[in-house]
């Protein structure tokens, strides 16, 4: 059923893997209290250091190490200054994007000027024999590239630290009330360190495995709002490792599936479907809130809610293109705006509310 | 330096309400996507109407853009800096399909729109002067923000709003409608300020690029300013010279223009943790002297 096949699959996961590193990391920082939005910032300079590491060193691997250098560095200055001098976690995330992306830009001209060749051979697969052979599935999981075995298995790692160990629910405790910590004899301040450090340790590593992994060059700006789309998937996985992981593998699915849609003539069905199931999954899960409303409240409240009509309406546009296939697409300039759109939509349409740490974004003040 | 200003002050209005309004970059596109769209498209109109009519457009689609993230704010409890950024990203799409598209000059090699018709320029206050009435317009806008936010009821509710929305509503402030409101004036602002570039240009075409950086500068502007509307024309000034400092620094020294960023993100940082550190530092002093003259008391 093109595009959903294999190859698709294996390009989504490809794509949804450095998204899943990044979001990772900014969920670490925020749970441990610092709302870090200097991630695009993050992922440039670890891009470029992991490209130029990479193609001076003639190592790969040295490359990403230096990537995640480049990143934990400028998450240095985000952790001195919001977490030692109090500052504004916002303006500053503001500023250190400003400065990565001029750092990253900056050496790229400067090492650009002499250097014929600016492309570096790619991370090679490496395919893992026997479960390749699965079908559909095998291929699509297990002929990658080693970074996106590592963003995969530090979903799971992620998830061990956080709901397992005494470290996991330290972080935890100085996201939502650090008094906590702090009357245990646990320093919130190191703890919310190792947050920043670790967030830009995985964006660097997020943006290495862009230069490395997929393009094998370096382009100014070659992040495209990465870092926020991660961001978006912290929010809309509900600051729970397996949801921000899922959601950035949706935000990934989108980008793959609008780069294949840009070479089609026009929309195949089974894109249509898939928009229709989505819409419909949301109405059955709205429908499911409501019957789960009090008796007493439900009298209140409509059933028709302005949200589920304007569901109910998209839903049967969709079905009825899907019936009717038009040949119909966007200039590929407008597909590249999708993934953005999903976000906002998904955004928009989540139900399930979930509280961010309660003291995200506040600094702490010992004994304030 | 006008764009920038009008920017700073749409970040001011917004923080104000103590949102974060990430996407002006996104406002500012459409609303010179609208005023170029209007100036190229539209009906041919006498000179004075023509530029109140594309200003008028381009404030419009700025607003109504914003609009699109304080609704879903206020409706949805969606993050406003996630959307409005998702948005920035969207409409530098649109904006880079429309000039190879709809607008695109068939007769340039390069991707951009037809010059805009002559009504659509500042009148020059003083002849052959960069005096335009564009000056006369950023001035306007910034007496206009710092009388509407310190003085008008409006911004006295802002205020309570953006600083303590609990102690707001007990007052009988609507704290949503008021940040909603501000958010839409954050968008019309930076619409005016991409309808300035368009109208104000040197080229005065729509381009891929015709928005630059603006709209992130104007924010750092602001940042430096600390939020005060007045001070953003001297900031601004400040980063216009840096501007084109790094231009003039590009050509005659071979030192990538890009040092402009790395200037600006340091001079932010260093703002934003002197301000707190001198402040702290003042506290402590300020402790220590009370804890020298309560010594000083119990000894007399």
């Amino acid at each position: 059923m093109p595009p959903f096949d294999s190859e698709f699959l294996r390009a989504a996961i490809l794509i949804a893997s450095p998204l899943i590193l990044v979001a990772l990391g900014e969920l670490i920082s925020e749970i441990a209290g610092v709302f870090n939005i200097g991630l695009e910032g993050m992922m440039l300079v670890g891009a470029f250091a992991g490209f130029w590491a990479g193609g001076e060193l003639g190592n790969l691997w040295l490359g990403v190490l230096v990537g995640v250098l480049a990143g934990v560095l400028l998450a240095v200055i985000m952790a001195f200054a919001s977490i030692q001098a109090g500052a504004d976690q916002i303006v500053v995330g503001v500023a250190l994007n400003i400065l990565g992306a001029g750092l990253s830009a900056f050496a790229f001209q400067k090492y650009s000027q002499n250097q014929p060749d600016l492309f570096i051979d790619r991370m090679a697969r490496l395919e893992i024999p026997g479960l390749k052979e699965i079908p559909v599935i095998g291929p699509a999981l297990f002929s990658q590239i080693p970074l996106v075995y590592i963003a995969l298995l530090l979903v799971p790692v992620v998830w061990v630290l956080f709901c397992k160990t005494t470290w996991g629910l330290r972080m935890r405790a100085a996201g939502e009330l650090p008094e906590a910590d702090e009357t245990a004899g646990v320093s919130v301040r190191a703890l919310r360190w190792q947050g920043v450090l670790i967030a830009g340790g995985f964006a660097g590593l997020g943006g290495a495995f862009l230069s490395i992994g997929l393009v094998g060059t370096f382009l100014d700006g070659m992040t495209a709002g990465r870092g926020f789309l991660a961001l978006a998937a912290v929010i809309v996985g509900g600051w729970r490792p397996l949801g921000v992981a899922a959601a950035a593998a949706l935000f990934g699915a989108a980008d793959a599936l609008q780069l294949r849609l840009q070479a089609e003539t026009f929309v195949p069905r089974s894109v249509w479907i898939v928009l229709a199931a989505l819409v419909l999954a949301f109405i059955v899960q709205r429908l499911g809130v409501e019957r789960r409303r009090p008796a007493y409240l439900a009298a209140e409240h409509r059933l028709f809610t302005p949200e589920l009509t304007v569901a109910l309406v998209s839903f049967v546009g969709v079905f009825l293109l899907a019936i009717f296939e038009p040949q119909v697409s966007l200039p590929s300039l407008l597909w590249l705006a999708f993934p953005y759109a999903l976000t906002i939509a998904v955004l928009g349409g989540l139900i399930v509310r979930v509280r961010q740490p309660a003291a995200l974004g506040i600094p702490f003040v010992r004994g304030g | 330096m006008s764009p920038l200003i009008l920017i700073a002050l749409g970040w001011i209005v917004a923080f104000r309400g103590a949102k974060v309004n990430l996407g002006l970059q996104g406002q500012m596109i459409v609303g010179g996507i609208a005023a170029a769209y209007i100036a190229l498209e539209g009906p041919s109109l006498p000179p004075a109407l023509a530029l109140i009519v594309a200003t008028l457009a381009g404030m419009t689609a700025g607003a109504l853009f914003a609009a699109i993230a304080a609704v879903l704010w206020a409706k949805r409890g969606v993050n406003e800096i996630v959307s409005t950024l998702m948005l920035t990203f969207i409409a530098q799409q649109v904006l880079l399909w429309i000039v190879r598209g709809p607008l695109h000059d068939l007769s340039s090699s390069a991707f951009q729109s037809r010059p805009l018709p002559s009504e659509y320029r500042w009148p020059a206050l003083v002849d052959r002067t960069p005096f335009t009435a564009e000056v006369f317009l950023t001035v306007a806008a910034v007496a206009i923000i710092v009388f509407v936010l310190n003085r008008t009821v409006f911004g006295y509710k802002l205020r309570l709003a953006g600083e303590n929305p609990t102690s707001a509503r007990h007052a009988g402030v609507q704290t949503v409608q008021t940040i909603v409101a501000s958010f839409v004036l954050s968008g019309a602002l930076a619409g005016l300020g991409g309808t300035a570039l368009v109208i104000g240009g040197e080229r005065n075409v729509l381009s891929g690029g015709f928005a630059g950086n603006i709209g992130f500068t104007g924010i750092v502007v602001a940042l430096v300013a600390r939020n005060s509307p007045v001070g953003c024309v001297a900031a601004a000034a400040l980063f216009a010279i840096l501007d084109t400092g790094g231009s003039v620094m590009q050509v005659r020294a071979d030192v990538p223009s890009e040092m402009i960023f790395i200037t600006q993100g340091i001079i932010v940082v260093l703002v934003a943790t002197s301000v707190i550190l001198t402040r702290r530092l003042e506290t402590r002093a300020a402790s220590r002297r009370g804890a020298a003259e309560q010594e000083d008391a119990a000894v007399r």
